[in-house]
């Protein structure tokens, strides 16, 4: 009994730890999402150079995001980081029809990498606030994510400026990443 | 005199070739070194550079050396242009990048780490082997059988490498204008080996096989320093310098970089943090102190969350004014 007590007694309390990789094309919102998440706020952002670790604390999950900027040359350069990593935050600018397909190779890519077979995957179709932005559900056919087989994945639309979608995003991911433990 | 007619090329005076005399040796090669150094500058593509290093009677990388001690006093763009080329300067460049091993590359914890690929020793069931000759560098089982392209010697060999004394030299501190001595086991027995002073040569034109290494090995040095500097990096996950190594591998052009070059940058980042000067580009940071928690916060995240105000502040920021803010 007093084993069952103190599971759950843990289960509250324990912060449990994430390693959560954020990826996405160039000028998706990776970092304007971070901190949004971080802070509340919009911060004025600059094309990141290397990359932005946060940690950010939600529901009792502890997730170190790591926001990685990065053109395919600098991608290999991942590898070390790919190792460990539980959850995959994909970002994709909803209104940019043209890079729809980069996105979508890109996102193949880093799924086929050995180290993130395991990863959940989230993808954040964001600036849904913008006129021309491509609603979810045809989001989900250009990327291929119908194809992906042994992947919990989950689509969510969201505009980090006013942060719509983004903790409905993060609920997602730590109801999926705390189910495993 | 005829050694003072123009190059057909570059149009510099050719210079006297300095292996000819022994006694005027040192002044033939720095009058030769300024001569092809400003001949070089004055070139307009890699094809020429090589034609008139030809014309000098030097080797690719008896002019790559030249080029690299002249120092600032050469054309950088040239050089570039040189080095990212591989047409003309192509394979002598290329075998001079291999380079030879001198330093061994630790990880945190003192244990020898594969100088070529960052493989530590009981990782992946490969144990680390150290070459026989100077019993200092040490490759993985996969790498070893490159160890005599670095200089060193393969298991089962008793002898030295070509890098093996200046491995010897750089663990010990030696001077390097001097011979040294070794005994050396050959057979059950020893016998006294002496190296020379000038067989020490410690050359290499260029780590870089391709412009796009260069941009990858750049861009690994930022975020080398982002994990080794970040003070949300904890000290646990900081990359280890065999890491290093091993995040790098394969990545110049299908081969490695050199092992102690690479074990030399991480050394330097390590100590001195790489800064830009952030005056001109600085980019609005998050505030650093964090606004103080409200109600709707603290029902919509629990007692742990990190918005600090539900997002109405932000709000209130990003749309317009007109526009009421969300509950």
């Amino acid at each position: 009994m007093g084993i069952v007590f103190t599971k759950i007694w843990q289960r509250m309390v324990s912060k449990e730890e994430m390693r959560i990789l954020m990826l996405g094309l160039d000028a998706a919102g990776k970092t304007t999402v971070l901190y949004k998440l971080k802070l509340g706020e919009v911060v004025t952002t600059i094309p990141t150079v290397g990359f932005n670790v946060e940690s950010v604390e939600y529901k009792n999950i502890s997730f170190t995001v790591w926001d990685v900027g990065g053109q395919d040359k600098i991608r290999r350069l991942w590898r070390y980081y790919f190792q460990g990593t539980q959850g995959l935050v994909f970002v994709v600018d909803s209104s940019d029809r043209d890079r729809v397909e980069d996105a979508r190779e890109e996102l193949m890519q880093v799924l086929g990498e050995d180290e993130m077979r395991g990863a959940a995957l989230l993808v954040l179709a964001n600036k849904q606030d913008l006129p021309n932005a491509m609603p979810a559900a045809e989001l989900t056919e250009k990327l291929g994510l119908p194809s992906l087989r042994a992947r919990q994945w989950y689509i969510q639309s969201a505009c980090a400026t006013s942060g719509d979608g983004l903790y409905e995003g993060m609920d997602w991911m730590s109801r999926v990443l705390s189910c495993r433990k | 005199p005829p050694w003072l007619k123009p190059c057909s090329l570059c149009r510099w005076p050719r210079a006297p070739l300095a292996r000819a005399d022994a006694g005027g040796a040192r002044i033939g090669v720095q009058r030769m070194e300024s001569t092809f150094v400003t001949a070089f500058n004055s070139c307009g593509s890699p094809k020429d550079v090589q034609r008139n290093a030809e014309a000098a009677g030097l080797s690719a990388s008896d002019a790559a050396r030249l080029l690299y001690s002249a120092g600032d006093r050469v054309s950088v763009d040239l050089l570039g242009q040189c080095l990212g080329d591989h047409r003309p300067f192509g394979r002598p460049f290329e075998e001079a990048a291999v380079g030879w091993y001198v330093e061994q590359p630790l990880s945190n914890s003192g244990q020898p780490c594969c100088i070529h690929c960052g493989v530590l020793g009981d990782q992946e069931g490969q144990e680390v082997l150290v070459c026989e000759g100077c019993r200092l560098i040490s490759f993985c089982r996969r790498c070893h059988m490159t160890a005599s392209r670095q200089g060193h010697v393969d298991k089962g060999w008793s002898c030295f490498g070509r890098a093996c004394a200046a491995a010897i030299r750089e663990s010990q501190k030696l001077p390097r204008d001097v011979n040294l001595d070794f005994d050396l086991k050959v057979g059950g027995r020893y016998v006294d080996v002496t190296v020379p002073k000038d067989s020490l040569l410690w050359e290499r034109a260029s780590p870089f096989r391709t412009e796009d290494a260069v941009m990858i090995l750049s861009f690994a040095i930022i975020m080398l320093t982002t994990n080794l500097h970040s003070v949300k990096i904890k000290k646990e996950k900081k990359m280890q310098k065999h890491e290093f190594l091993a995040q790098l591998r394969e990545q110049n052009d299908g081969s490695n970089f050199p092992g102690d070059f690479l074990s030399q940058i991480y050394d330097n980042i390590k100590q001195n943090e790489f800064r830009v000067d952030t005056a001109s580009t600085a980019p609005s940071r998050p505030p650093a102190d964090v606004p103080r928690r409200t109600a709707s916060a603290e029902r919509r995240f629990g007692h742990r969350r990190v918005r600090s105000d539900g997002g109405a502040s932000m709000l209130r920021r990003s749309r317009p004014p007109s526009q009421e803010p969300r509950p």
